[in-house]
């Protein structure tokens, strides 16, 4: 038991949730501001991928409040609310950047098979990773100071 | 999960009997459109174990999983033909399997 504790610490870490944050956030400002770069010209140019992009840059901006509020501050994030509510606001918002990951790796899409594979893989295995930290979240108890 | 996938793949795979072999069909892109609706899914499984652990009730984990991934799968290999049927693009595709894999267990977990 305490070695599962002890692994989900060690997923709900700072840094393991900080790394798909800024991994996700500069993907999303990369593809919606430079239509020459790779991950765009693969993930195509349709209002769909602007508003899958869009919401991954709000989901990313509740992440940081989540990082800054519970990592720096000690504090859970908005204290107004429930223990309950904010922790599924939390768990919320790493299964949306997963499940939106997801979908970058479902809409990966070129000429060059090679490059779909890249980039597909790469988004699975990113969606994976963030999933994991969801489910680590979920199974942290979050009864702290709010 | 697997088997579900597969399934899926292959009951999708008997409705576009135009292809000229089953290898033509886009195996990798079902097998992630299968992802994104399972994990769907477990976003609804983690939110209702949230619930049952700050309302204390017992959570059945395996119980849970199984009945999720069978109704967000089963949901997204309809939303996917759906899709197929009416031409959607990839974009709109995929982000209309990751909510039917979220709101089938969602309406399911409401009805019963």
């Amino acid at each position: 038991m305490n070695g599962v504790k002890a692994t989900v610490d060690k997923i709900n870490g700072i840094a393991a949730r900080v790394l798909p944050l800024t991994m996700a956030g500069c993907t999303a400002v990369l593809v919606l501001l430079n239509p020459s770069s790779l991950a765009a010209r693969i993930a195509g140019d349709t209002l769909t991928g602007d508003v899958i992009n869009m919401a991954i840059l709000v989901v990313c901006v509740v992440g940081w409040a989540d990082v800054i509020w519970h990592d720096i501050r000690g504090r859970l994030i908005w204290p107004t609310l429930p223990t309950y509510i904010r922790h599924r606001i939390c768990v919320g918002t790493y299964s949306a950047l997963a499940g939106l990951t997801g979908v970058r790796a479902f809409v990966a899409a070129s000429s060059s098979t090679w490059e779909v594979a890249m980039l597909g893989g790469y988004y699975v295995v990113c969606a994976a990773g963030i999933g994991t930290i969801a489910v680590a979240i979920a199974l942290d108890p979050r009864h702290g100071t709010s | 999960m697997l088997c579900l996938a597969l399934g899926w793949g292959v009951s999708w795979g008997a409705v576009a009997a135009t292809y000229p072999d089953m290898i033509a069909l886009p195996w990798i892109q079902i097998a992630v459109g299968a992802a994104i609706a399972a994990w769907g899914g477990a976003t609804a499984t983690l939110g209702r174990y949230l619930a049952a652990t700050y309302e204390q009730k017992a959570f059945l984990w395996k119980a849970e999983v199984i009945r999720d991934g069978a109704v967000s799968v089963s949901v997204g290999s309809g939303a996917y033909m759906a899709g197929w049927a009416y031409e959607l693009s990839a974009p709109m595709l995929g982000l209309t399997l990751l909510l039917a894999g979220y709101g089938g267990t969602r309406v399911l977990s409401a009805a019963v």
